[in-house]
């Protein structure tokens, strides 16, 4: 085993793989993973590898780059070149003279192995065992080799393999750069296995909760060529139970080989392709590679896009606010897992664990993030009051017509577990203020902390990260816990409000109620506060700052600075509060110090336009005051003897729940963004790090990265190649001009055709926040454009997220595409008495910039003051 | 022709059997009276807030120090599960309470023995009973009376005492986060500044 290795000093072009740490553009991406699994104490055979720098420099000696140059700009062979094209290739590898050093080197190498028996000798490129594109079983491995001239031969053969036909075609597929390509040899003691095989910790074809693995007896060599037809069985991941099995009935490790595979997974932090042997000793891992599903990539498809599973419905509502827009890869890597597990949380907690086991409850399309309403609507229908429609109703703003082959399944389980689910519900809410508190607090001293990440080691730099992470997986979850209750409590206070006042009436009532509720929020109108109380600090007396800001324009910094003292310390100020403001939308997203657009475009507005309305506070009273002075009201009041009013006592409570539940929501959201800022921090400083060592070519490439090959490349692993890094950023580029997804589809959002474009006088949407304004449109594609936005306008969008709350100040209505009772829009709507409306189909499209509209939040009418001319003119 | 009742009819206000109309007034009058007395009790029990916002706080310290840990520092910061002193005006009201209680115990138990009528006449289980409450009592208001002329003095048995038995009253942690993060400070650790 590599721990017990003497290692020997005097390898120019070698080392032992003993988990003292590889550099993975000497040694390859599997001899990397093999030192990574060896530093990590899992049971690797004894292993070297010969450093990719002797193929370079046999490939120099040889004169073997013109030929390489050809192989790389030339044309594959067609099918029936192949053969001789790899036979050619071979020839160019093996018949050269190798340098009597580096022959010398290797076989000392090879001889330290082989007296303890044969040997395998196995390719490890350079390029190989992405998280993309694994290479499985591209390049050469050689077993059982006995000699020293074998294993020569066999380690040319390898280095051969880099350019084998099928090699340069899968490269070529996959657009992996081939410049400074190289190969890497390792040399392991053969594993004297009983049994061998391969096993996917998570199973590519079947459920993402069970293990699959394959074995044959002996040698695996002949499974992974596909020569021979493997026993096959299926675990369950956590419970380890066999679930389905090939012929024979057990092998008696099955338990602990899955176990091992959980281990490895967990410490690589993806799912791995893990190729094993049984020998007397023990099991024993030959290798571990991430998994990899082959399969042809749309365009606008970066490589992190979900596959569809083709009976589910997907809706982008409701997570849009979460993840807005197209979500890079990084962003999409970190956030995806929690709100996974969030919901997963959720539907433990709500007593329906088993909702939508195997399938994903957030998904990616066209690089937009989607929920599955599909497991929504069966987890909802196992709650007592709960339906699939009210998931629609929160979600979508309405009810879908179903046909009966989306019809949610009948709830499992009886009364009595039902019941149970609803207690535990109830119960896990009332806790949810305390740990909403700890979490501010948390949060709040972890920014204040202040580390300088510049100083420390990659090691400590990743453990930070991972403490950070630590408490975003806490904080999702609550905010999804949070989530639901205030949607069950907002919905509770509607329903009973419409009782006694009409349905209308109701829900009209619900939204001013609940209009106070982020007074003390830092995602909305908190945030606003404080850059006002430093507005009205500093430019109050002060007319040349309050002119500075009222000329507007993006980046006003320039003009403020000119204005000397004051000037400078109005922006430390600033800049010192935007800082703690954190990301802008999206948890390690951009941040607000990053662009400061929003803040500029609040603060200008300062200078010109009104105070949030003061709304809210008094609304209960008014509507007591209605209620009681209805004589049936004070005639049931009467007659049921109630000494205290019990309704009106049901009532403040029930608005109490929902306004409790909608700023424990808004206060986890906003303190998830306050840390995403933090981990922000930490992303740039590693990727000032990989730019510094020459990974990364640029900061803002990190975004094409994934998670996982961020922390990998950190510890040294093999670089995302550019051409890779650059087929990720123009597949992010066409999802974006791929434009909204559906509101509703099942497996492939491109299977649903456009929308019909209205074209009438008045769209009905959803009364968001009450209210009539009237004034120009402004369609706004993004926060950016926001700046063009001028005081009284309409805003036009298909979705806003927290870093558009600065531009509601400035407008006098809002008209969205998407947006639900409970949405940040509508919320901040409210908040500062903009009239809404929510849910207008294709207004973005239907719309124009600079035309004149009437938005009537009460009714949720928006009339297009052209069109109705035009009607009016074309009836008379 | 079949009658069938109008779902749509107020059981309420047409109460034809003169029956329904007292039974729910006699409910909700006793629903009403149970509701006044619950928040009458609510309202004299001490609420745990105060213990709450100390676990909350505890619990964020422990999640700071593990980040800052992780980044090889460490945090320094108030112990917020901790007690303080209550008002000197508490310690005395204890010290009359203290009085009163063991004043009444005493005499009560003393009474009883010598009442030639009553049950406990000449019952020495009596005069022990009185005797013995006195004097806990008693010993309990002389260390409140201890405490309300020390106060605050630094005199540690008195400190240790205040602030880990309910003599101190728990020590709200700072309300706001903002204010609690600045309660807390990184230091060094590991060759780090």
């Amino acid at each position: 085993m590599g721990r017990n290795l003497k290692v020997p000093v005097d390898y120019q072009y070698a080392q032992f793989l003993d988990g003292r740490g590889s550099v993975a553009t000497d040694v390859g991406g599997k001899a990397s993973s093999l030192d990574r699994l060896v530093a990590d104490g899992f049971p690797v055979p004894r292993a070297a590898v010969i450093h990719a720098r002797a193929y370079r420099a046999f490939v120099r000696e040889a004169g073997l780059e013109p030929f390489l140059k050809e192989l790389q700009h030339g044309p594959l062979p067609s099918a029936d070149e192949i053969a001789a094209d790899r036979t050619r290739v071979e020839a160019e590898f093996l018949e050269p003279e190798m340098s009597p050093e580096l022959e010398d080197e290797m076989r000392a190498l090879v001889g330290e192995f082989l007296s303890d028996g044969p040997i395998a000798v196995r390719s490890s490129a350079t390029a190989e065992d992405m998280v993309t594109a694994s290479f499985a079983g591209q390049y050469e491995t050689f077993l059982g080799i006995r000699t020293a001239e074998e294993a020569l031969v066999a380690v040319r053969r390898c280095w051969a393999s880099l350019w084998s036909p099928q090699v340069r075609s899968y490269r070529r597929r996959e657009h992996i750069a081939e410049d400074d390509l190289a190969m890497a040899v390792i040399i392991q003691s053969m594993a004297r296995a009983i049994w061998a095989g391969v096993m996917f910790t998570r199973d590519p074809q079947g459920s993402a909760l069970d293990i699959k693995v394959e074995a044959v007896p002996g040698l695996g060599d002949d499974l992974v060529s596909g020569r021979v037809t493997p026993h096959s069985f299926v675990i369950d991941r956590r419970s380890l139970a066999i679930r389905a099995r090939g012929e024979r009935s057990q092998l008696d490790f099955l338990e602990d080989l899955a176990r091992l595979g959980r281990r490895i997974e967990n410490r690589a932090g993806s799912p791995q392709d893990i190729e094993w042997a049984m020998t007397a000793g023990g099991l024993r891992v030959l290798q571990a590679r991430p998994i990899t599903v082959a399969r042809p990539l749309a365009v606008h498809d970066d490589g992190f896009d979900t596959r569809g599973s083709g009976h589910d419905e997907h809706t982008p509502r409701g997570v849009s606010e979460m993840l807005p827009g197209v979500v890079p890869p990084l962003l999409w890597t970190i956030n995806a897992p929690m709100l996974e597990d969030a919901f997963r949380s959720l539907f433990a907690k709500i007593g329906v664990p088993s909702a939508g086991v195997g399938r994903r409850v957030v998904g990616r399309f066209r690089g937009r993030a989607t929920l599955n309403l599909s497991v929504l609507r069966e987890a909802a229908s196992a709650l007592p009051g709960g339906s699939g429609e009210e998931v629609e109703r929160q979600y979508l703003g309405h009810v879908l017509d179903h046909d009966h082959d989306h019809e949610v399944p009948e709830a499992r389980g009886g009364v009595v577990a039902r019941l149970m689910g609803a207690f535990r519900n109830w119960r896990a809410n009332r806790l949810l203020a305390d740990e909403v508190q700890l979490i501010r607090h948390a949060v709040h001293g972890i920014v204040q902390l202040d580390i300088d990440l510049g100083r420390l080691p990659a090691e400590r730099l990743l453990r930070y990260r991972s403490r950070i992470r630590d408490l975003a997986w806490r904080i999702y979850a609550t905010e999804v816990a949070a989530s639901s209750a205030a949607a069950g409590a907002y919905r509770a206070l509607e329903v009973q409000i419409g009782r006694w006042l009409g349905e209308d009436e109701g829900v009209q009532w619900a939204q001013r109620l609940t209009a106070g509720t982020l007074a003390e929020s830092s995602v909305g109108a908190g945030r606003v506060n404080r850059l006002r109380m430093i507005y009205e600090s500093h430019a109050t007396g002060t007319p040349a700052l309050q002119s500075a800001l009222r000329e507007g324009g993006s980046e006003p910094r320039a003009r403020i600075e000119a204005l000397g003292v004051r000037g400078l310390a109005f922006l430390e100020e600033v800049d010192h509060c935007v800082r703690g403001f954190g990301a802008q939308a999206v948890y390690a997203g951009r941040t607000w110090s990053e662009d400061m657009v929003g803040v500029w475009s609040q603060l200008s507005s300062f200078a010109r336009k009104r105070d949030p309305a003061e709304n809210g506070g008094d609304s209960l009273a008014e509507l007591i005051g209605i209620l009681k002075g209805s004589r049936r009201w004070q005639l049931k009041r009467v007659i049921t003897g109630q000494l205290i009013d019990m309704r009106l006592r049901m009532l403040r409570r029930m608005v109490e729940e929902a306004t409790l539940f909608l700023r424990c929501r808004e206060d986890a959201k906003s303190s998830l963004l306050v840390l995403g800022g933090a981990e922000r921090r930490a992303i740039f400083e590693m990727a000032d790090r990989l730019v510094a060592s020459g990974h990364l070519s640029f900061m803002g490439d990190v975004e094409l990265l994934s998670d996982g090959e961020l922390e990998q490349m950190l510890q040294g692993a093999e670089p995302v190649f550019g051409q890779e890094l650059e087929r990720r950023r123009r597949a992010v580029a066409r999802a974006r001009d791929a434009g909204p997804l559906p509101e509703v589809f099942q497996g492939d959002p491109d299977s649903v055709g456009p929308s019909e474009v209205p074209t009438g006088p008045v769209m009905q949407g959803w009364a968001a926040s009450p209210g009539v304004a009237r004034g120009k449109a402004r369609v706004l594609g993004s926060l950016e454009a926001g700046t063009a936005l001028e005081p009284g306008e309409i805003i036009v969008a298909h979705s806003t997220d927290p870093s558009w709350t600065p531009l509601f100040l400035v407008a006098g209505g809002i008209v969205l595409e998407e947006g639900g009772p409970l949405s940040h829009a509508a919320i901040v709507a409210r908040e500062f008495g903009l009239p809404a409306v929510l849910n207008v189909s294709d207004a973005t499209q239907a719309i124009a910039t600079g035309e004149d509209l009437v938005v009537d939040g009460t009714t949720g009418a928006v009339r297009r003051i052209a069109q109705q001319q035009s009607a009016g003119e074309d009836r008379g | 022709m079949k009658t069938v009742a109008d779902p749509r009819r107020d059981p309420v206000v047409d109460d034809r059997l003169h029956v329904f109309v007292p039974a729910l007034m006699g409910v909700g009058m006793i629903v009403s009276g149970i509701l006044v007395i619950a928040d009458w009790i609510t309202g004299m029990l001490p609420n745990g807030r105060v213990r709450r916002k100390q676990e909350i706080a505890t619990g964020a310290k422990g999640v700071v120090v593990s980040v800052a840990q992780a980044a090889g520092h460490d945090v320094l910061g108030p112990d917020f599960r901790s007690r303080e002193w209550r008002s000197r005006w508490a310690y005395l009201a204890g010290v009359l309470f203290s009085a009163g209680i063991g004043g009444v115990a005493l005499l009560a138990g003393l009474l009883a023995y010598n009442d030639d009528a009553g049950l406990f006449y000449r019952n020495p289980w009596m005069v022990g009973l009185g005797v013995g409450t006195a004097a806990v009592v008693g010993l309990l208001g002389l260390q409140l009376l201890f405490f309300a002329v020390v106060y605050r003095r630094s005199f540690s048995a008195a400190h240790v005492l205040v602030e880990t038995t309910w003599f101190g009253r728990l020590k709200p942690p700072p309300e706001e986060p903002a204010e609690f993060a600045r309660s807390l400070h990184l230091i060094g650790r590991e060759g780090n500044p």
